[in-house]
């Protein structure tokens, strides 16, 4: 009935899911894991060639083999999922400011700007997510900003569609009026009277947009269009999988996407409607 | 009251295409710019002024932006796509093979993909809970998780290292070229674009069944004999098409993106290539024209899915 | 000093279906400040309407509202949010009315804040004074509003509502969804908060015998219009519009009712507002219905100084 009360209950299904545990844990493993490259604590350095150590099997020193350029792929592993960690967030915390703002401004005030805002998010909408990224990036550039700029143009109307629908709805309570009445100002009731009521749902979208963006950045990275080498990333690892420079390891990627995917699906209880 | 929903509909996509249009040509056209250093590169310096102004027409830059928008969408609605130098066709040309590369294969992957989730959503929902039901349910999760790239080169490596099998790595045939090869070459690509449909429709499948199977008629069935399998397939299933209808609409749609990577993986010349392959070899007009037909095909399916759905749910009205 | 209504009309449009209802239809009445009108009417005829267009949440489409010669939702106007905050509104649903992320003691805070009515170092112990008027113990001001009952949310609107140091204070239903047990405690809060701050009510209610301890004045409504109108005793023991006689005949104890013929109960539906009958609205459901009521659209008339009846079968 009550927030409070729901927020407990939805605690509650979480913890008792055995996949949502499953999936906290690797999520917090691929944190920890991304953070360990951002502090260059990996065992090799992943760009280092070195052409005496090519394609070797996985040992006690390179612990998942090495690429065809002599490259220690453990340590190439961390740093592609740092990167697109970094991409992820950044790109996902783009749309959520960008697609919240515009969701609730077009769902508490209406009329024209609500039109253009829903329009503007159905023409967005109407590209495979894939492609309006590679589009963008293609006319932006290749850093991880521009890759980053392109996955929010995609996850924008997302955020704008969840931000804006539980507006709908709550702007109608009486408590939004008794604030009218008050006389408060629009931004005081956006702020303090709206937004945390319709906080739930764009918190549960941030979880699934971010696993979502990293298998964008993934794909654009696989396309040739992200990450460039000698950069690691698991996109262009995925790839030169295909050259069979290395077979065992690639299968440990989809693991990682699986847990990390079906975790959030999970804790969301929602079903993803993008295919990326 | 029905006409005019029709109607305010069919104005509302006509507005989105609009729109598009115009996110089209600002990300593709406006954005990156100089579209003549775009496309000779360095080249451009040794270009007098009088070269670059004729490239300048040729490409239609020396008009406004405006000026350059209607004159794109001008011909663009005449049916004239633009022309690709790399392969010396017309994109119109070029885009009517593909075109019908791209449709086959997302047909294929959707018939697949509604086959094996309507399959696997039965097979579990008949014993909720079990371990056919675990299994049903961890197929779903890994169908959706596992990204159609990953599923693909896995695919390609094992077939081609393992097997030393790989149609794709011939030369692409049309299916009343050679319908055998043509098959053997949209297998895998197919399945793995109906993996990624077979998720959900297996979930709203599973989920309709289990919703109508405590109806009335169910057990009403039930009561007079009839046999257990016969209801679920006579009563149940189709009283649950219309969520999985929908579903399969909307994955559709969706599939359409999956299908630019998968077809670069197995060498398919269709619409997703075609856009990369573009992009690779900085043919603007080509790009742009080609993400155009892209949403309008969205665009296109969406309504058509929005429209079956109101046709075959009563309560819509 | 009066609230002052005058042929105060409020149209809806309705998309879907491209008709208009109408909620209020040409509203006129005259409420001195420190009185107290109770307003009663069967559900859906427009009562809620009117309560949103006299605290200035919506405009009317035709007539005008003044409040101390000025008008209510005249936006143009400086001191606009000042005023508007000088009417304010008591919702009937108390599980809709107050911000459920909010704890109640800054609910009440924040009016005063935003308005400044308070330097800020005495601001808490204005809450708690707010608090402990509307029979809310202080050290309950931590609670979100799902931790209180229906009773006591209630009365943390009507604190939040005082907060704002109104004139005005409209009631929509205050008490209908509440528990019968605690109603009678939230109407005598509400008749001292009325002594002890001087307001001026205007009180809603589907409920004749709600209405009738605590209102000086009383209007009737049926679909979008004043049927009746007049002092409490004018209204209820002498009734005159078969409408109101009907409404008295329905309380459970209706040892009020005046002289004359005994109206039959209520038959039938409240018509539908976006389909109105022609002539009299009544004359459907109407006991005295003459075949002339179905063209002439009855105004109101008076018949004594306060007194007035929107039927001029009864006059
Ligand atoms: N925002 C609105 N849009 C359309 N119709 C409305 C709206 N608000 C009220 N109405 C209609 O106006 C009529 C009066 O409603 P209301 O004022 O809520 O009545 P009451 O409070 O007496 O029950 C009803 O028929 C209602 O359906
Ligand atoms: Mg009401």
């Amino acid at each position: 009935m009550t927030s409070r009360v729901k927020e407990k209950s939805w605690l509650h299904y979480y913890l008792r899911s055995t996949s949502g545990v499953i999936g906290a844990i690797l999520v917090f493993l691929m944190v920890l894991l991304s953070l360990i490259a951002a502090f260059k604590l990996y065992p090799h350095d992943p760009v280092l060639q070195d052409i005496e150590n090519t394609l070797k099997g996985p040992s006690g020193n390179y612990w998942f083999g090495t690429d065809q350029f002599g490259r220690d792929i453990f340590s190439r592993c961390l740093d592609g999922m740092r990167r697109s960690m970094i991409v992820s967030i950044f790109s996902v915390a783009i749309a959520t400011v960008v697609g919240v703002t515009l969701g609730i401004l077009g769902g508490y005030f209406g009329r024209w700007f609500d039109s253009v805002v829903v329009r503007m998010s159905d023409v967005i909408f109407a590209f495979p997510a894939i492609l309006l990224a590679l589009a963008i990036v293609n006319s932006l550039g290749n850093s991880w900003i521009d890759t980053s700029l392109a996955i929010a143009v995609v996850y924008t109307p997302i955020f704008i569609r969840v931000a804006r629908g539980p507006v709908l709805s709550t702007k109608e309570m009486d408590y939004v009026k008794s604030a009218r009445i008050l006389g408060f100002s629009s931004p005081r009731i956006l702020v303090s009277h709206i937004l945390p009521n319709v906080l739930a749902p764009i918190v549960v979208q941030i979880a699934l947009s971010l696993s979502w963006a990293i298998l964008t950045e993934s794909g654009l990275s696989f396309l040739g269009l992200g990450t460039q080498p000698p950069n690691a990333s698991l996109g262009l690892m995925v790839s030169d999988a295909q050259a069979g420079s290395f077979c065992l390891v690639d299968s440990r990627i989809p693991f990682t996407f699986y847990h990390y995917r079906s975790c959030w699906s999970q804790s969301g209880r929602r079903w993803p409607s993008r295919f990326t | 009251m029905k006409t005019n929903f029709f109607f305010s509909k069919l104005l509302s996509v006509l507005l989105t295409l609009f729109g598009i249009s115009i996110f089209v040509f600002v990300v593709l056209r406006v954005i990156p710019g100089d579209t003549i250093t775009g496309t000779l590169g360095t080249d451009t310096g040794v270009l007098s002024p009088e070269q670059i102004d004729v490239l300048k027409q040729y490409y239609g830059i020396d008009k406004s932006l405006f000026g350059q928008y209607t004159s794109w969408m001008g011909s663009f609605l005449k049916g004239d796509l633009g022309f690709s130098f790399t392969t010396g066709l017309s994109v119109a040309k070029l885009t009517q093979s593909s075109l019908a590369v791209t449709a086959e294969l997302a047909i294929l992957g959707t018939v697949l993909g509604v086959i094996i989730g309507i399959a696997v959503g039965m097979f579990s929902a008949r014993k909720p809970g079990s371990v056919r039901d675990f299994a049903g349910q961890l197929f779903g999760l890994l169908a959706l998780a596992i990204p159609g790239f990953v599923l693909s080169t896995t695919i390609v490596a094992v077939m081609a290292n393992k097997f030393h099998y790989f149609p794709n790595g011939l030369e692409y045939m049309t299916p009343w070229r050679n319908p055998w090869m043509n098959f053997q070459q949209m297998m895998f690509p197919a399945l793995v674009l109906g993996i990624a449909v077979a998720a959900p429709v297996m979930r709203t499948t599973r989920s309709a069944l289990l919703e109508t199977v405590d109806k009335d008629f169910v057990r009403t069935a039930h009561g007079k004999g009839v046999p257990a399998r016969r209801v679920q397939f006579k009563h149940v299933l189709r009283n649950s098409l219309i969520p999985i209808v929908t579903m399969t609409g909307i994955q559709f749609g969706y599939l359409l993106g999956g299908a630019v990577i998968v077809e670069k993986i197995f060498a398919l010349p269709g619409m997703g290539r075609q856009v990369l392959d573009a992009i690779n070899h900085r043919e603007y007009a080509t790009v742009q024209s080609s993400v155009m037909i892209f949403a309008i095909l969205f665009v296109t399916i969406n309504l058509v899915t929005d429209l079956i759905y109101r046709q075959i749910d009563p309560r819509i009205k | 000093m009066s609230l002052d209504l005058a042929g105060a009309t409020k149209r809806y449009k309705i998309r879907a279906t491209g008709t208009e209802i109408n909620a209020l239809n040409g509203i006129s009445l005259s409420l001195p400040e420190g009185k107290t009108l109770g307003i009663v009417g069967e559900s859906g005829c427009g009562k809620s309407t009117l309560a949103r267009l006299i605290v200035g949440l919506e405009k009317p489409t035709e007539g005008s509202i003044l409040w101390r010669g000025q008008e209510i939702a005249d936006k143009s106007h400086d001191a606009f949010r000042t005023r508007l905050s000088k009417t304010q509104l008591v919702f009937q649903d108390p599980y809709s009315s107050l911000n459920p992320r909010q704890r109640i003691g800054e609910c009440i805070a924040e009016v005063i804040r935003v308005h400044k009515l308070r330097p800020d170092n005495e601001i808490s112990a204005r809450v708690e004074e707010l608090l402990t008027v509307v029979g809310i113990a202080p050290d309950l001001q931590h609670r979100y509003p799902h931790q209180l009952s229906g009773g006591q949310r209630q009365r943390v609107s009507v604190a939040r509502a005082l907060a704002a140091e109104p004139d005005l204070l409209v009631l929509d239903e205050p008490v209908s969804a509440l528990d019968v047990s605690v109603r009678a405690d939230v109407m005598n809060l509400l008749v001292d908060l009325r002594e002890k701050f001087g307001l001026t009510y205007l009180f809603i209610s589907h409920d004749l015998s709600m209405i009738r301890h605590i209102s000086d004045l009383i209007a009737v409504m049926y679909l979008g219009k004043i049927v009746e109108y007049g002092t409490w005793q004018e209204v209820l023991e002498n009734p005159k519009h078969p409408y109101t006689r009907a409404l008295i005949e329905a309380m459970p104890d209706h040892t009020v009712i005046g002289r004359g013929n005994i109206a039959k109960p209520l038959t039938g539906e409240v018509p539908d507002p976006a389909n109105m009958p022609t002539g009299c609205a009544f004359h459907l459901r109407c006991p005295i219905s003459q075949p002339i009521c179905s063209q002439r659209i009855p105004d109101l008339m008076k018949l004594s100084n306060s007194h007035s009846v929107a039927c001029p079968e009864v006059i």
